[in-house]
């Protein structure tokens, strides 16, 4: 069974759409959901949260079909940590605490305590007064601590310091200990992504471009530093991106394709961004 | 449903100080100048302003969208703050009714059974346009956002006002309680009435969900 499964899915907005979106994040990984700023991330994790109407296709989690919604007993085994926090600002951390205890069935209060105590958050301190940080910390402790199987990150690290950073990686690492469990993470903070993700999906202007296994993708995958000349004489069906200078050209290219003659360097997932998204063949 | 009305009430609590401080200071000005309609009515006004109030907080700090990926139905969300508003309802009417009851054992001419009936009839209408004004509001907030149902909230209001001003200036003789069909029938009108406003409070609850589960929330 995947943990999260999207056929086709589709969105449309006046100036934007989500076209014919697909893929599948396998139980026990972390999935990096990659792209620039306005590619169609969000859009897509709305979609499989229900927080938007998809025009098209079919999602499952956790190998159940959802309508246009996920039901509440559902929603019992997600976990979300979106970009902006939603709690609210009156309340401390110890009645988020309390509000969640009534929501969720499983919800394990010395968990949550527990987090707090290793995140350093004030347990009677107003939201209002929380850091970025912190807030996406409460939000994570939250999402922890009600026995959740998937969890779902919406830039949830975008604007936070390397340090919060890396306490959240280390927390999806301990997450997906148990193979029941499954992440998926948007960010476009791909060098926390390379660290830590089983699979990659990039997505660009609303279209699906690659979803497979990190690893793989970044061993097909090689930046070619040549001149005008060399480039011309490179496969069409290598490139999948040119960036031109002055003395010559980076090109983002099939490994396999590339001739032995010219220097492949390995490529990262930031360089996959940002060659795609200023593409030029 | 428990746990968003533990929200809400933890989110209103400044507020809920606000309202009490205008109403002790109010109250006191109203009991030294006899005039109690008003205040009554502002207060049940206020009352039923309470869940609006709240689903403004919702909106501000983003917990309308958070709120979606929580384990709570739709109708549980659109539910609780009916709830929150018949409570503040409730609570507003009986705050009413005893401020009533003070001004008229302190001004009037001491606790008759004539005068708790009148007071309870002044209540009963303005606990019932409040019902009114929640069953009108409430859907319009679900659908387009406080912000944007404001100007129907302020008109809303103002209709409410005047309701209060005629009820309060004609007091039991509008209701004919000396003679006639009211008087006789006074129970029948009265479960009418509460009836009428059960139904649309019903029917705008069924309207609240449907909009609600058509907004998205990106």
């Amino acid at each position: 069974m995947d943990a999260l499964k999207l056929s086709h899915v589709c969105k449309e907005y006046g100036d934007f759409s989500l076209k014919n979106v697909s893929f599948a994040l396998p139980m026990g990984s972390i999935m990096g959901f990659i792209g620039e700023n306005g590619a169609g991330k969000s859009t897509t994790i709305n979609a499989i949260l229900g927080l938007i109407r998809r025009d098209g296709g079919e999602i499952e989690v956790l190998g159940k079909p959802v309508d246009q919604r996920p039901d509440p007993e559902l929603k019992q085994q997600l976990g979300v940590v979106l970009d902006e926090a939603g709690f609210p600002q009156a309340m401390t951390a110890r009645q988020v605490g309390r509000m969640l205890a009534g929501c969720y069935k499983n919800w394990d209060q010395k968990g949550f305590e527990g987090y707090l105590k290793r995140f350093s958050l004030p347990d009677k301190k107003p939201i209002r007064e929380f850091s970025r940080g912190m807030k996406m910390k409460l939000e994570l402790a939250a999402a922890l601590s009600h026995g959740a199987r998937l969890l779902i990150l919406d830039e949830a690290t975008s604007g936070l310091d390397p340090v919060v950073r890396d306490e959240i990686i280390d927390l999806l690492l301990e997450f997906i200990q148990d193979e029941n469990h499954a992440v998926l993470v948007s960010s476009h903070i791909t060098s926390d992504l390379e660290k830590v993700c089983d699979y990659v999906t990039f997505i660009h202007r609303g279209e699906i471009l690659y979803s497979e296994e990190k690893d793989a993708l970044l061993e097909r995958m090689c930046v070619v530093k040549c001149s005008a000349q060399q480039l011309e004489r490179l496969d069409r069906k290598a490139v999948h991106g040119v960036r031109r200078g002055q003395f010559g050209a980076e090109v983002l290219a099939e490994r396999a394709l590339v001739p032995a003659d010219l220097v492949a360097d390995p490529a990262t997932l930031e360089d996959i961004i940002v060659f795609t998204a200023r593409k030029e063949r | 449903m428990k746990a968003l009305l533990y929200k809400d009430f933890c989110v209103l609590k400044k507020v809920l100080r606000l309202y009490l401080l205008f109403f002790v200071l109010y109250g006191l000005m109203a009991v030294f100048n006899e005039d109690s309609g008003f205040l009554a009515g502002v207060l049940l006004v206020m009352a039923g302003m309470l869940p609006l109030t709240a689903l403004a907080s919702d909106e501000q700090g983003n917990f309308g969208r958070f709120g979606q990926v929580l384990p709570v139905s739709l109708r549980a969300m659109v539910g609780e703050k009916y709830l929150l508003g018949l409570i503040s309802m409730a609570a507003g009417g009986g705050v009413s009714l005893l401020l009533l009851m003070v001004i008229e054992l302190l001004h009037g001419d001491g606790f008759t059974g004539e005068m708790l009936a009148a007071q309870l009839l002044t209540v009963g209408v303005l606990v019932l346009a409040c019902g009114v004004l929640l069953a009108v509001m409430l859907p319009l907030g679900f659908w387009l956002g406080v912000e944007k149902a404001r100007l129907a909230v302020v008109g809303g209001a103002v209709v409410l006002i005047l309701l209060v001003g005629f009820v309060v200036e004609q007091g039991s003789r509008c209701f004919q309680l000396e003679s006639g069909f009211v008087q006789q029938h006074f129970a029948l009108v009265a479960l009418c009435a509460v009836a009428a406003v059960a139904a649309l409070l019903a029917i705008s609850f069924a309207a609240a969900c449907r909009l609600y589960g058509k907004r998205e929330f990106s």
